[in-house]
């Protein structure tokens, strides 16, 4: 290069053309490189151009890889480590240097718009009977995207992401590993809604003392109430069939046997169970608590059986009660049961979930100690019936058809214990049962309780208010003509009195009672409400700032884009200007050199001619 | 080299544990080769179930996004959002499918 020779006003002619170009550029608000600045481009091109046709020549080794095995995974010379981002994208046969794949300053083939393809166009291998038809095209193209996948840090972390999720939940239900958490059930299901019912007061039933000839599930907790994985047991049994048909009906008939609904507090009367404990296993996601349950005992997968529509309902308990469901369930073998489970873990998989409050009455089944001053283990534990007023949060189980339309519900009583103001866990308030309206359906097996009145009891003691619907809570019942007959007439009007005023005393009660569970009701509700509003408002959050990003990085790409556009076209008329001021400098350089030929022509002339009037005047 | 969607770490784990299911007498050793070519398979299985279901024009929206060298997750977030692929779900659904055929039929 002559740059010094020429910026530095060598010739007369070559300085001036220095200054013309230079202002030219100059006036154009353009910067002028400096050689350096130049040479550093030209390389990056060369790089660039080298860089494209490895590129091509990749396509092309990946076309003819595709024509050979359109299904099989080839080894890609990419060697990114899994999980990992490649943030220089050195890897990327796909072209990680060139964010346009315009890497010809001069416009070649390639098309910004599309993919480094050498025949430009789609973004589709070309090659291959296989492409001829539509079909083939579109299968060509989803294998395309396929590979292209595997190389592509943004989809895999995606996708890596939500398989650690799925993974997590599906570890955890399927394999019954204790302590393994899942994730969050986000599902989002068209809104519906519970039918309203009158608001009914009604007093909490008193605790039943232990049932006679109830079926009282096989098996024992441990003593410390160490909660076991149902299936790492169940896998370790299946070795022999003989055992295995005991155990597994053991496990089967886990009903507080593994200590799953029992909480730590086993010094309480009565444990119904916490879901505190199921929740953390759980990472507190509803539906795979109830996997959770289900998998481990089989009292809970006969609890939600009961309410599966008949749609996901598996084939012969559509329509039983749970106890029905329970005792069929154990009469089947290992296998069938485990066939049978599968399908009610699908039917859960398949519920949405919504908060909601009681309305009404409910009854629910529970776990109850015989002898509350016993041992807590399986024999002493027995099935009741128990009942639930209106005003508690619940959660409600649906599932919807293809259409959204809601085909089946239940409410669920989940209930974690928490700590109170001085921070002490009060363990024996947690629960995870089923609800359901109206009367126990145990029928005969219904535990019978004894005649244990909690007020006085008359004959002509009015019934407390009740509605329409009749409702029966487990509880105590008395039987009133028997009391009546053993009593004198002065007896029977004391009682009478005694009887009429702990009636007033009783309606004045059910009343204030009424009035607060209505105002616990209409609590609920607005919380509710006000909790629905808030996640929509994050939704929407949510939503604009995802859109703002995608939109932040489409910017980003473009002005990348044009940035590069702009500096290659820099560039190119630098170079163009070098090579205009290196025909210049040439020109000025034959100039000079014909004007110093010419000097010397005239100079030898000069000098024969003087020479020669010297040999003249000589002469 | 092998390449993966989701990576034999992750995927790793449902195989390990279906294969101490299914051979549980058997040393780890003998067993690497299964394991393997499950891992393979099942992320060829999921690969496939995610991006099966695009259309064309989701399948060149997508190549585009490769062409322009997108590895902002967001932006593939929204693109499978708006494709209507719930990918947890899709991915479970084949994890289901996957373990039910290892195990032939007798996974809770």
């Amino acid at each position: 290069m002559h740059n010094s020779e020429i910026f530095s006003g060598g010739s007369g002619e070559a300085g001036a053309n220095k200054g013309e170009a230079t202002k030219k550029y100059e006036e154009r608000g353009e910067k002028v490189l400096s050689a350096a600045e130049r040479k550093a481009l030209l390389k990056e091109k060369e790089e660039l151009l080298a860089r494209r046709a490895e590129i091509d020549a990749e396509l092309a080794a990946l076309d003819s890889d595709e024509q050979k095995e359109p299904e099989s995974s080839e080894p890609e010379p990419s060697g990114q480590p899994e999980g990992t981002t490649d943030p220089e994208g050195a890897s990327d046969p796909e072209g990680a240097t060139d964010p346009e794949g315009t890497s010809d300053p001069e416009g070649g083939a390639t098309d910004p718009e599309g993919t480094p393809e050498p025949e430009g166009g789609t973004s589709t291998p070309q090659g291959g009977e296989n492409n001829a038809t539509p079909e083939g095209q579109h299968r060509a193209k989803i294998e395309y995207v396929k590979k292209r996948a595997k190389k592509n840090s943004g989809v895999r972390d995606v996708v890596i992401g939500a398989a650690t999720i799925a993974l997590a939940g599906f570890l955890g239900v399927a394999i019954g590993t204790n302590g393994f958490n899942v994730a969050q059930n986000n599902n989002q299901a068209p809104q519906g809604s519970l039918n309203p019912t009158a608001i009914v007061q009604t007093a909490q039933p008193e605790r039943a003392p232990s049932p006679d000839g109830t079926t009282s599930p096989d098996g024992a907790i441990l003593p410390d109430g160490t909660i076991i994985p149902g299936s790492t047991t169940a896998n370790e049994q299946d070795a022999s069939a003989t055992e295995n048909e005991e155990k597994e009906k053991g496990i089967k008939d886990g009903y507080g046997e593994r200590g799953m609904w029992l909480s730590q507090n086993k010094e309480h009367d009565y444990d119904y169970g916490d879901a505190k404990e199921v929740g953390e296993v759980c990472d507190h996601d509803e539906v795979e608590m109830l996997k959770y349950t289900a998998d481990n005992q089989v009292e809970s997968l006969a609890d939600y059986m009961a309410e599966f529509p008949e749609e996901l309902c598996p084939e012969g308990f559509y329509g039983l009660n749970p106890r029905e469901i329970e005792k069929k369930l154990e009469s089947l073998t290992p296998d069938e049961y485990k066939k049978v489970k599968a399908q009610a873990m699908h039917a859960l998989d398949e519920a949405y979930t919504r908060a909601t409050v009681t309305q009404r009455d409910y009854h629910h089944y529970g776990m109850l100690l015989g002898d509350e001053k016993g041992a807590v283990v399986h024999e002493n534990m027995q099935l009741v019936d128990r009942g639930i007023g209106p005003g508690v949060e619940v959660v409600e189980f649906y599932w919807v058809d293809k259409d959204g339309k809601e085909i089946g519900s239940m409410l669920v009583n989940i209930r974690r214990t928490s700590a109170n103001e001085k921070g002490e866990v009060d363990e024996h308030e947690g629960g995870l049962e089923v609800l359901r309206v109206g009367t126990t359906d145990q029928g005969p097996e219904t535990p019978p309780t004894p005649p244990t009145p909690p007020t006085p009891p008359t004959p002509e003691t009015p019934e407390p208010k009740k509605p329409e619907e009749e409702i029966e809570h487990a509880g105590p019942r008395v039987d009133q003509q028997g009391l009546d007959e053993e009593k004198t007439p002065a007896t029977k009007l004391e009682d009478d009195q005694a009887g009429f005023e702990g009636i007033e005393q009783q309606e004045r009660k059910d009343e204030a009672e009424a009035a607060e569970a209505a105002r616990i009701a209409a609590e609920q509700a607005e919380k509710q409400r006000k909790a629905e509003e808030e996640a929509a408002a994050r939704r929407a959050a949510e939503q604009a700032e995802a859109e703002e990003a995608a939109r932040k990085a489409d910017e980003a790409a473009r002005k990348a884009t044009e940035e590069a556009s702009k500096q290659q076209s820099e560039a190119a008329e630098a170079e163009r200007a070098a090579d205009d001021e290196a025909a210049k400098r040439e020109a000025a350089q034959r100039a000079a050199d014909e004007a110093a030929q010419r000097g010397a022509k005239e100079a030898d002339e000069n000098a024969n001619a003087s020479a020669s009037e010297r040999a003249n005047i000589d002469y | 080299m092998e390449n993966y969607l989701i990576g034999r770490d992750t995927l790793g784990k449902l195989v390990d544990q279906l294969i101490a299911q299914k051979y549980p007498n058997q040393s780890p050793d003998s067993l690497n080769e299964i394991r393997e070519d499950n891992i393979r398979k099942l992320d060829d299985q999921i690969s496939e179930a995610i991006f099966g279901g695009l259309n064309d024009e989701q399948l060149d929206e997508i190549n585009a996004m490769f062409d322009r060298e997108e590895n902002n997750p967001s932006a593939f977030q929204i693109f499978f959002k708006n494709a209507g692929i719930d990918l947890e779900q899709v991915i479970k659904d084949e994890m289901s499918k996957f373990s039910q055929e290892f195990l032939g039929g007798e996974n809770a």
